[in-house]
């Protein structure tokens, strides 16, 4: 029509694109898709494994109860062994001893039987004759005999000698330096409470000397302190030692006999590993040594 | 979310090929309808002949390239658009029947189109955005 008017809106298009962004997303799923099959795969790997575990760890806990009840059995085939070792070892060493203390027995006896032997060759005790086996069971049976045997009796005593050589060293001491010091006669005094206790408890002595089989370190303490307080007086007595010294071991004793405990069961403790210690035997260098140490002081 | 991701990737192609194909040609519809509504704005209306007249008349093309073409449509719309003199041809003077103007009349151009090429602008991409967002929600996205 004449007259009109027009007006072209031109648009032009442009896309692109969009085949690269599916592409990518596509390429994307394709991932995801290798990635959850991986993950499923891994999962049912993973599951397998799980119980491929658990049955390891039902295998391993099986083989180690196994393990440890075998263990437990070899220990005690080796406990039992290892006691039967001891036990043997005890054994032998204890036949050792006996063997060894018979021989010295037999050599003291014969020693012993030699000097009651008169020029004509018979044997004689008491300017009276005997026979060797009546001989045998004097010497047997004497305190501090050749065969070493003591009883409850022969400790008693010994403690009587002992308490004796106590007060001497006391009068000695009381006549010197120490006079009024009043500790030895405190030891006096408990070694006479000592035998108190030992009177009352003798019954009792060999049963606590077998309980305290093993107080051989007691035992060894209690004469070794016997035997330096004995030394101290002697010296001290004699002219050689001094009042420090002897006091020093006094209180050293002292110590021992207050570790033992002053009750009657400490005492009896006390008396049986002291006991222990005057006991004789040869296979105890300690007892050994608590027997010796009161004989020097008796005295002259 | 591989499913997810396939039909992402299916609506992408799908609307990869709605884009090629009638992307400039609904652009082009919508983005004439937008400018004949600026248009009806800009047109000087005395009895509204004009601005009735005006319409989208076709929209060509296709693919990445389409034309609308808006018109409008009486004996003076393009006088309107740009002005200019009208002389007597066989009357003695010119007259609208209540007033007289002599054997010719200049009249100045109301440039209504040239206004509206101005402020069409603005419409016409946010028309062409909406298309292509529909076009897009239409393949799936």
């Amino acid at each position: 029509m004449a007259g009109d008017i027009e007006k072209n809106v031109e648009v032009h298009a442009s896309v692109t694109g969009f085949d690269e962004a599916a592409a990518e997303v596509e390429h994307l799923e394709g991932s995801l898709e290798g990635l959850t099959a991986a993950e499923e795969e891994a999962g049912a790997a993973g599951a397998e494994a799980g119980a491929e575990i658990a049955g390891g760890m039902d295998a391993a806990a099986a083989s180690a109860a196994a393990a440890k009840k075998e263990i437990a059995g070899v220990r005690d085939a080796s406990a039992e062994s290892a006691a039967a070792a001891a036990a043997e070892a005890a054994a032998t060493s204890g036949l050792a001893a006996a063997r060894k203390e018979a021989a010295a027995s037999s050599d003291a006896m014969k020693k012993a039987l030699e000097r009651h032997r008169d020029a004509s060759g018979h044997l004689r005790y008491k300017d009276k004759w005997i026979s060797e086996q009546n001989l045998r069971g004097v010497l047997q049976n004497q305190p501090g005999g050749p065969e070493g045997k003591r009883t409850p009796d022969d400790v008693k005593r010994e403690m009587e000698e002992l308490q004796k050589a106590i007060r001497s060293a006391n009068i000695e001491a009381g006549g010197a330096s120490v006079k009024g010091h009043g500790a030895l006669d405190e030891y006096a005094a408990n070694l006479e409470k000592l035998k108190a206790d030992l009177s009352e408890a003798e019954p009792r002595i060999d049963a606590m000397n077998s309980a305290i089989g093993g107080s051989a370190e007691k035992a060894s303490i209690a004469s070794t302190a016997l035997g330096n307080w004995h030394g101290a007086l002697r010296d001290f007595g004699s002219g050689h030692g001094d009042a420090a010294t002897a006091k020093r071991a006094a209180e050293e004793l002292d110590g021992v006999i207050g570790d033992f405990g002053r009750t009657t069961e400490g005492a009896v403790r006390g008396l049986g590993d002291l006991s222990g210690g005057l006991e004789g035997s040869e296979g105890r260098s300690a007892r050994s040594a608590g027997r010796r140490s009161p004989r020097p002081c008796l005295p002259p | 979310m591989a499913g997810d991701l396939g039909e992402l990737a299916a609506a992408l192609r799908r609307a990869g090929e709605q884009l090629e194909l009638n992307a400039a040609r609904e652009c082009a519809a919508d983005a004439g309808q937008a400018y004949l509504q600026v248009l009806r704005g800009t047109t000087p209306v005395l009895s509204g002949e004009l601005r009735a007249s005006e319409r989208v008349d076709s929209v060509r093309g296709g693919g990445t390239f389409a034309v609308a073409t808006i018109g409008a449509h009486t004996v003076y719309a393009a006088f309107r658009e740009t002005g200019g003199t009208i002389t007597v041809k066989s009357a003695r003077v010119l007259s609208n029947g209540s007033a007289f103007f002599g054997r010719s009349v200049t009249q100045s151009g109301s440039h209504y189109f040239e206004r509206a090429d101005s402020a069409a602008g603005g419409p016409i991409d946010e028309a062409c955005d909406n298309t292509i967002a529909r076009i897009l929600r239409d393949a799936g996205l």
